[in-house]
């Protein structure tokens, strides 16, 4: 299976405003932790002061400018980005997520939602507790049955050691319903914490496949969680309850739309309540079932 | 299904103890039943056969271990109400209609048991159901009150009844009174009594004895009129309890004329309602009263319950419950089983056939005392002011709930109850949308942090309205693991969960485990009563809110008292105690709070709750920990030892190598142990001092060479973790030099 790193190529969207500032010097920081090529998205006409103001951006940032190429795009700003992604080979798209007011929890702007159900390539959601300001020491993946699941582990690996966490805690989420969830009395609890035992072995087993590979990679220590609970928020409360610093997660199998809000599902649980930074790993553009 | 869902392999060894146990209950059984169905307004055997049913029917395929079923005391105003709606002044007629509806609601209550939503009266505010418990206890007590002093009046409510005061009075018959309110009077004083005799038989029991010995003295049956002074007093049979000559003739068959009315089907929905709901209740009490501490199965009961109301019905009999009288009763005489229930409903038949000449004896009034009993225990006067301790906006519910339920019927109280509480939950919350997301969200997780022990997070709103969702991930923990349910990210908690939650806590405790709530100690509550509403504060502008003692500091205060330490509740901010520690290099304390001060050995040690941050503004992140220091008479090397994993990298003695122990590689593994001065370092370290780390494996320690700190966990720790902690402290500092040395 194809794994997305080493990123070759990160890109942000950047408009003119404090924050976005801010984006552009995660980003760049980003871009040289990775050694990767930067391109920096403008949804916009394209004007020589805005060009001029990129770049005088660009020159207080960290990175080389040789590195960094701007794209001006005009349209739709998610269509002109996912589009510009795609053209430029981009591995790892980054995008900030807002603050809710006066509410002490983060909520996914419009745009950002969108680009996370749409991307084609790997996607960074950086909150205001930013991964890389900060020491990152928690970092929660999902260990999903899923075969993308193992270049969305080794692809946690690595981005884990780039930042300098000592492990990582994959988090497998069990559908309780598959575990047989019936307690009314003793003999059912009883049947049931058998069974769900059996379900976690299986679990670590299949993991170790998992395992293996992380080891060729230079793995850091790994914690196994195996947790029933509804698939999606299990993870994200679980990142919440351990004051995680990034969740990894793999990126959805097929494209959300409306509805997936309405029935809250798997990813958009986190996406609407993030707990901490998120990371949606997309094994390559072409990979997307 | 299985037969006897405790099997049947040891009824040899219980059933003669079941069957005594099974005569007492069939005593209290028949006169019980009689006075629900009479105040009810139905023919009196119809409360009696439920009991028949239940004992030689739903028995058998009971999700109860030791259940005795009856007729459903909070169903009289339903049932009294239902019988003149669908009849008029035709009774019989109505009766008869009520009964469809009877069979029909035992349908419907089997279909909610095959789709396992034995929950449906878990998710109805705790503070409504006790009003619905308070207003049939009203009910009761208001339609006994002139049968009680055998006045011919009937007052429909409460309001009528002191309104029709003085004709009651001026119509009260006083020999029919006398036994009335002795019965009464035997009822309430009955259970004071140490007398071996006196005890040994049931109150009910007394007071059918010695009224029907007073009847038949006074010559009820056949009439009889005595003067006192000038004034005559008329005694008939219109006192006495009227059984049909023909016990068959007590069997009255359904008519489903009515099936397609509105009126027809609320009447099923309340039907099903309330007995699902005084079923459960119970069901729970009858469980904490099991000696062999078993668990029912409420979808199975519900179920099976519901076959028998509808067979009940069938033959003219009212709804089968598991009832708590008989229940109560059948174990405080030892019986162990289902077969109670059995042998019981044999004997009422057996009784109620063989002595029904003699049960026409029975005078109203005496039934009238033993309900009325009933009724008070339902009102539960402690009750009412335990709930205004809890919070006015729970005495709100339970008001409007009360006078809705009076003034107009049960379902109308229940509807009205729910809303009440909806509503106070949308002014708390400010928005009508999270209570629609309250609803479709999951909020809890609960997941294995080590063998066997459990922790449940709550996250967000907990309310009655997605309390099903963490009752399923508690049911699930088994019954020996350790819980720990963590509410430091939830932001409201309403008093149903905190109920649920303190019952939780008995029942794990009670079949062996621990259960401790742990993160609500800085929630905000209106009263000081452990069960009122938490809310974090989030820091906007409110009325000052007193803190509360929660049940975790309750318990650490008896931990103090325990070891005569101190224990400070108050919350103190910008403490600098901390900073001396490496851990706290890159942190800030926020707040510390429950304070314990104490000594072990000749050493201090305080053990307290932290809140700290890390980073500020935008890299900000929260911590909550419980932190022991022990404060040491006699310097020791300064070392730090840290896990592997432990929630932070901190650099602590950076640049120090980890100092290894040849001989002790689990803990040369497990540990880094680093400090300035190896040699005074490996010192310290004597063998039994490692053999001690290894098998424990603190999360942290680190001496500044006065002082030591423990970490136990990453989290708040509950009671029992504290108290491991002072062990484990109290061990180590054992291994410290002290000045005696």
């Amino acid at each position: 299976m194809s794994v997305p790193f080493p990123f070759t190529t990160v890109a942000t969207a950047i408009a003119f405003s404090p924050y976005a500032e801010a984006n552009l010097h995660e980003s760049a920081r980003i871009a040289n932790m990775l050694n990767a090529n930067l391109v920096l998205i403008h949804v916009g006409r394209e004007t020589p002061q805005k060009l001029e103001k990129l770049e005088l951006l660009i020159s207080q940032t960290e990175i080389d400018s040789k590195k960094v190429k701007i794209e001006f795009r005009e349209g739709d700003p998610v269509k002109s980005i996912l589009d510009s992604c795609a053209e430029n080979s981009v591995s790892l798209l980054i995008a900030g997520a807002m603050k809710k007011e006066n509410l002490l929890k983060f909520y996914t702007g419009s745009i950002a939602r969108k680009l996370c159900r749409k991307a084609t390539c790997s996607i960074l959601l950086l909150t205001d507790r930013s991964v890389i300001r900060s020491q990152c020491k928690e970092i929660v993946v999902s260990g999903d049955d899923n075969k993308k699941t193992e270049s969305t582990i080794r692809t946690a690996n690595y981005f884990g050691k780039l930042l300098g966490a000592k492990h990582i805690t994959i988090v497998d989420e069990i559908d309780p319903k598959e575990s047989g969830d019936l307690a009314d009395d003793d003999a059912q609890l009883e049947a049931t914490a058998k069974k769900r035992q059996e379900l976690k072995l299986k679990e670590l087993e299949r993991m170790k496949t998992v395992e293996k590979v992380l080891e060729k990679d230079g793995a850091l220590a790994v914690n196994h969680k195996c947790i029933f609970g509804k698939a999606g928020y299990t993870i994200g409360h679980y990142a919440a309850a351990n004051r995680a610093d990034l969740l990894v997660m793999n990126s959805p199998d097929r494209k959300l739309g409306i509805m997936d809000r309405v029935f809250t599902h798997n990813l958009e649980y986190v996406l609407s309540d993030l707990p901490c930074c998120l990371m949606i790993v997309n094994p390559g553009s072409t990979n997307v079932v | 299904m299985r037969i006897f869902s405790n099997g049947l392999k040891d009824w040899r060894k219980s059933w003669k103890g079941d069957l005594r146990a099974s005569i007492s209950v069939a005593f209290i059984a028949i006169p019980l039943g009689l006075g629900i169905a009479l105040a009810s307004g139905v023919p009196p055997l119809a409360g009696v056969i439920p009991s028949v049913i239940g004992g030689l029917l739903v028995a058998w395929f009971s999700g109860t271990n030791l259940a005795v079923h009856s007729t459903p005391k909070m169903l009289i105003g339903v049932t009294a109400a239902a019988v003149i709606t669908l009849g008029g002044d035709n009774l019989l007629l109505g009766y008869r209609l009520f009964l469809a509806a009877v069979v029909v609601a035992g349908l419907v209550q089997f279909l909610l048991g095959i789709l396992r939503l034995g929950v449906i009266g878990d998710i109805i505010p705790a503070s409504v159901i006790k009003s619905l418990l308070a207003a049939v206890g009203v009910i009761i007590i208001v339609k006994e009150i002139p049968i009680l002093i055998g006045s011919h009046l009937h007052p429909k409510n409460i309001v009528d009844l002191f309104m029709d005061m003085p004709q009651l009075m001026a119509d009260l018959n006083p020999l029919v009174s006398f036994i009335g309110i002795a019965s009464l009077v035997i009822m309430f004083l009955h259970p004071k009594f140490e007398t071996p005799v006196i005890k040994a038989i049931p109150a009910v029991v007394w007071v059918i004895l010695l009224s029907v010995g007073y009847s038949y003295v006074l010559g009820f049956a056949e009439g009889n009129s005595f003067s006192f002074f000038s004034h005559t007093v008329q005694v008939d049979a219109a006192f006495l309890i009227n059984l049909p000559s023909n016990i068959t003739d007590a069997i009255v068959f359904p008519d489903m004329s009515h099936i397609g009315t509105m009126s027809f089907w609320s009447i099923v929905v309340a039907i099903v309602l309330i007995s699902s709901i005084e079923g459960i209740l119970s069901t729970k009490a009858i469980d904490r009263l099991d000696p062999l501490k078993r668990k029912s199965n409420l979808n199975k009961e519900l179920r099976v319950a519901g076959l028998g109301t509808a067979v009940s019905g069938l033959l003219g009999g009212l709804p089968v419950i598991p009832g708590i009288v008989p229940s109560s009763v059948a174990v405080s005489h030892n019986g162990k089983g289902q077969l109670i229930d059995v042998f019981q409903a044999i004997i009422v038949l057996v009784l109620v056939v063989a002595l029904s000449s003699q049960l026409q004896h029975i005078p109203l009034a005496a039934l009238a005392g033993i309900l009325i009993h009933t009724g008070y225990k339902l009102l539960n006067p402690k009750e009412i002011a335990n709930i205004y301790r809890i919070g006015s906006d729970q005495l709100v519910i339970f008001l409007i709930t009360l006078v809705v339920t009076l003034t107009s019927d049960l379902l109308l109280g229940i509807t009205c109850g729910i809303a009440a509480t909806l509503l106070i939950h949308i002014v708390r919350l400010r928005s009508v949308g999270k209570l629609f997301n309250i609803l479709f969200r999951p909020n809890v997780v609960s997941y294995e942090e080590e063998d066997h022990h459990f922790l449940v997070s709550i996250k967000g709103y907990c309310n009655f309205l997605n309390y099903p969702r963490l009752k399923k991930a508690l049911d699930v923990i088994p019954n020996d693991a350790t819980i720990n349910v963590d509410l430091s990210l939830a932001e409201f908690i309403d008093h149903t969960v905190l109920e649920h939650l303190a019952e939780y806590e008995e029942n794990h405790i009670r079949r062996g485990g621990n259960f401790e709530i742990i993160g609500m100690d800085t929630h905000f509550s209106s009263t000081d009563h452990p069960l009122s509403v938490r809310f974090k504060n989030n820091g906007k502008k409110r009325n000052p809110q007193k803190l509360t003692l929660t049940s975790r500091q309750l318990k650490l205060k008896t931990l103090a008292s325990e070891f005569e330490w101190g224990f400070d509740l108050s919350v103190r901010k910008y403490i600098t105690t901390f900073e001396q520690f490496h851990l706290f290099k890159y942190k800030t304390v926020d707040r510390v709070y429950n304070k314990l001060i104490g000594s072990i050995n000749t050493h201090s040690i305080t053990i307290q709750d932290v809140d700290f941050h890390e980073g500020e503004l935008q890299t900000r992140t929260e911590w909550q920990t419980t932190i022991a220091v022990i404060g040491l008479n006699n310097p020791i090397p300064l070392f730090t030892i840290e896990k592997e994993n432990i929630f932070d990298r901190v650099a602590a003695f950076a640049g120090y190598d980890d100092i290894d122990f040849k001989d002790f590689g689990k803990f040369s593994d497990t540990f880094n142990l680093k400090g300035e001065n190896e040699q005074s370092i490996r010192a310290l370290f004597q063998p039994n001092l490692l053999r001690f780390l290894e098998e424990e494996h603190p999360f942290r320690l680190e001496s500044t060479g006065k002082s030591v700190l423990v970490l136990g966990k990453e989290r708040l720790q509950s009671e029992i973790e504290i108290r491991k902690l002072v062990i484990f402290s109290e061990r180590l500092a054992s291994f410290f030099p002290t000045t005696e040395n």
